[in-house]
């Protein structure tokens, strides 16, 4: 019990403070291709394109950055807490997939079906996040609406 | 001159009181002529007038000629509520003193005041048969209202402490768990976001998902799904059973995440559940492929199933499909942007067959020169790429406007696809924007977001030019899903002048999939339903209420397939108390063999506008009972033999032709499943025996295989 206390308290400090921890790095431009190693949707490219536009006329670092309402309003992304997160689903490489290991990034991965995670990434880890080994494809999320007329 | 002057005003003012008038529906001509006379305390008998600042408001429906404008509502005095764009209409509270004067306006081209919807829910539950399955009407063992069956709702604005989530006594709150994705928290229940309340006190203590809300749509759905309270007649379908409520981000992802949350608590106590999400998108490959639509499928299994809002693109040319060969290998159509003072935008996907290639443009159409004078180069649809366009043309013909392109083979369905999001900036109206598509052969499906804009001809099909139209028009991400029903939506009781009763709703969406299957499945009223709200609305003008231990507690109307959605979520949740075994295949060949047709629904079922046709709850559960009066003409051939009958301690079942994953299931005269075995394939002549070890009495034999489905009543000495 005890251990798992303080499992769960390393977890959460590490969700807490990831993109404090990435802020001490120097700001460098993110680049505007994305891996080869995964495929990712359309949705997910145009996503891509535009934050790292944002980002990179900012000259904020990840962890200043802030989304432009145009950003939040077109995209899957949610507010959690004072950051946004980007959501969507993972398709995995299955063993090769360390589900774990990204949680301990910070980022929260769900497995819904076999191999296939829905994930909740702030934006200031999604540029790790691409380059996660195992994960076969990344399809962004979609805003849904409410169907009343 | 004087008396001359005199008379011109007076024919002036009632020339255009006629005028007024003649645009007024009678019963909105009433209403306006007794504007000195209307007292607030019985205005609600004759129209939803409410009293704000001394000022009386009526609610209306107000139709445009032309463009909706509502600066001149707001001219008057008055609010937008809400607005059909595809047919000119929006509602409006307008003072009551300004009607006429509103009515005479060039650009108004009718007013109608909107109706009470006293006895709203209970007509719907009438429509449907739902009331006998309440009444518990014979041969029903007794009536069904969800007992021990889990109703799930993931969706946005709720009151969770309303009293129509009590029971009819109002002695036993029956939320029993909710987590609220959109409230900031350390998660629970397996998930790290969001806050979890998972005993009642908690949950009322927390109340509401929003402190404010614009709607109040999931406090309205999870009413109409399995509201109890009895006090206005607006209780639900299901008012005995548990309910578990998600209150989601919006974002596809969390919403999944949701319904996998009600679903395991539904398997941690043991239950059946039925899930309801009245929400849905438009962008995607309509094919079921889309990783959320996979996920809901991976959770549907026996006892367990969701049911979806097929979409409300009805009447909107959101899709174009388009047949190429080498000798019609171009298409053309132009974007509508239905609101480009506010919202510029168009998102389009387009998707193509695997193994066909096919080329996208954007361009810019001169009619009055017939000519194409700008273009964007064509972007393949199999390149693996995303860039950013930018169109910045001056001059006589300026263009500009810019594109987010992306393109690539999707490895899940191994479509070529192009997503497109696109922003208009400056071009003259006196061209049109539009979209080329180029192949030589295959089929591309082009969709656009439906709440901003629509593929049109714009008057040019004689040049070649195409309109879209509503077909495939299905939500994407939810209802398109292989295992989730999609519910259309119908009139129960004609709304207003563009309503008839019994017919399918214009904004209900069409099918079918883009893989060609069957949807929607079924349909249910969508119109007028009046279920319960919260009380932290923005406006809540006309609204109802109740009052119990001091604190009220509203109904109101809403409109849309999120509100036949939950209909069909109640009364399957009264079959599930009936067969907690119940899958997406059982209830499809439920609605297969009891679902309603009338002379709207025409006999040809199912079909891409209706499914199988109008949700039965009465027939349904007949037929899930076995009642041989439910499923009399179901069955055209006698296919199998059960002997003996009575019953001592095993009976033998001999089928007289082959079948498919046939299923065995014995049912008490409750209607409580106490067998149920899986044959799979059966061959002509085959044979089994079963042993019923039950106390002496009367049971239902349930034979169910794809081809044909059998009920027999035995008798067990």
């Amino acid at each position: 019990m005890k251990k798992l206390l303080v499992a769960l308290f390393c977890m959460m400090t590490v969700s807490v403070f990831a993109c404090n921890a990435k802020s001490s790095k120097k700001v460098e431009p993110l680049p505007e291709s994305l891996p080869t190693t995964a495929w990712f949707s359309n949705q997910f490219k145009i996503f891509w394109g535009d934050f790292v536009y944002e980002f990179n006329n900012s000259g904020k670092s990840l962890k200043k950055f802030k989304p432009s309402k145009e950003l939040v309003d077109f995209y899957a992304l949610a507010k959690d807490g004072k950051n946004y997160v980007i959501t969507g689903y993972i398709q995995t490489q299955g063993k090769n997939f360390d589900a774990e290991a990204v949680r301990t990034m910070g980022i929260t991965v769900n497995e819904m079906i076999t191999d296939v995670y829905s994930f909740r990434c702030p934006l200031c880890l999604l540029p790790d996040f691409v380059k996660v080994k195992g994960v076969k494809s990344f399809e962004a999320g979609k805003k849904l609406e409410r169907l009343h007329k | 001159m004087k008396r001359s002057l005199f008379f011109a005003v007076i024919m002036t003012m009632v020339t255009l009181s006629a005028f007024a008038q003649s645009k007024m529906s009678n019963r909105t001509k009433i209403i306006a002529n007794s504007v000195d006379k209307i007292h607030p305390d019985k205005a609600p008998s004759r129209a939803t007038v409410k009293t704000v600042n001394s000022v009386e408001f009526v609610t209306v429906f107000v139709r445009f000629n032309g463009n909706i404008d509502r600066s001149l509502i707001e001219k008057y005095g008055g609010q937008v509520r809400a607005e059909y764009t595809s047919i000119s209409t929006i509602t409006a509270n307008v003072p009551l003193a300004s009607l006429e004067a509103l009515a005479s306006e060039q650009s108004i081209a009718y007013i109608e005041a909107s109706q009470k919807t006293r006895t709203k829910m209970n007509l719907a539950r009438s429509a449907s048969n739902a009331q006998k399955v309440f009444d518990g009407v014979s041969p029903l063992p007794h009536s069904f209202k969800g007992n021990g069956v889990i109703v799930g709702v993931v969706d946005q604005e709720i009151q969770v402490s309303h009293i129509n989530f009590w029971n009819e006594d109002k002695t036993r709150y029956r939320i029993k768990a909710f987590w609220n994705q959109n409230k900031s928290g350390s998660g629970g229940c397996g998930y790290t976001y969001g806050m979890f309340y998972t005993d009642s006190a908690s949950i009322l203590a927390a109340g509401y998902d929003f402190s404010s809300m614009e709607s109040g749509h999931a406090t309205h759905v999870t009413g109409i799904a399995a509201g109890a309270d009895h006090s206005l007649n607006y209780y639900g379908m299901a008012g005995e059973a548990d309910i578990v409520i998600t209150s989601t981000t919006g974002e596809d992802a969390d919403l999944t995440d949701g319904a996998q949350f009600i679903s395991h608590y539904a398997d941690s106590v043991g239950k059946p559940c039925v899930i309801n999400i009245s929400m849905g998108g438009e962008l995607g490959p309509h094919d079921g492929t889309d990783l959320c639509s996979s996920v809901l499928a991976g959770l549907v299994k026996p006892g367990n199933v969701i049911i979806g809002a097929a979409g409300n693109s009805g009447s909107v040319n959101v899709h174009l499909g388009k047949d190429f060969t080498p000798e019609d290998s171009i298409a053309g159509t132009f974007i509508e942007l239905m609101y480009e003072w506010w919202m510029p935008y168009a998102l389009m996907e387009a998707w193509g067959e695997a193994g066909n290639d096919f080329e996208f443009a954007i361009v810019a159409y001169s009619p009055s020169g017939d000519s194409i004078f700008y273009s964007t180069p064509f972007f393949r649809a199999s390149q693996d790429t995303s860039f950013r366009y930018r169109a910045n043309v001056t001059g006589t013909r300026p263009v500009k406007f810019s594109a987010d392109i992306a393109s690539g083979i999707n490895p899940l369905n191994n479509k070529p696809n192009i997503a497109v999001e696109y922003e208009m900036d400056d071009v003259s109206s006196s061209f049109k924007i539009g979209v080329l598509l180029r192949s030589d052969s295959g089929h591309v499906d082009l969709w656009c977001n439906d709440y901003c804009s629509a593929f049109t001809d714009n008057g040019y099909a004689d040049r070649g030019w195409l309109s879209g139209d509503d077909a495939m028009s299905i939500g994407e991400g939810i209802a398109i899903s292989k295992k989730v029903v999609a519910v259309a939506s119908y009139v129960n009781k004609a709304e207003s002048y563009d309503s008839t009763k019994g017919d399918i709703s214009y904004f209900s969406s069409r099918g079918p999939s883009a893989d060609g299957r069957q949807k929607p499945e079924i349909a249910a009223p969508g119109e007028g339903i009046t279920s319960s709200l919260p009380d932290k609305l923005y406006y809540s003008y006309g609204n109802e209420y109740t009052t119990y231990n001091g604190k009220k507690y509203y109904y109101g109307s809403m409109s849309g397939t999120s509100m036949a959605c939950p209909y069909v979520t109640g009364v399957v949740a009264t079959w599930l108390e009936a067969n907690p075994n119940l899958d997406y295949d059982d209830l499809i060949d439920i609605f297969e063999h009891t679902a309603m047709k009338d002379n709207f629904t025409g006999s040809d079922l199912p079909d891409y506008t209706w499914g199988y046709g109008k949700i039965d709850a009465y027939e349904g559960l007949l037929y899930i009972l076995g009642n041989p009066e439910g499923v009399e003409n179901s069955s055209d051939h006698q296919i199998v033999a059960l002997y003996p009958n009575p019953v001592v301690d095993q009976f033998t079942i001999g089928f007289a032709a082959d079948d498919n994953n046939v299923i065995v299931s014995v049912f008490d005269i409750s209607g409580r499943q106490i067998m149920s075995t899986t044959l799979g394939n059966i061959s002509a002549g085959e044979e089994r025996s079963f042993s019923l070890a039950a106390p002496a009495g009367i049971y239902t034999v349930r034979i169910a295989g794809a081809k044909q489905t059998k009920c027999y009543k035995i008798v067990k000495q």
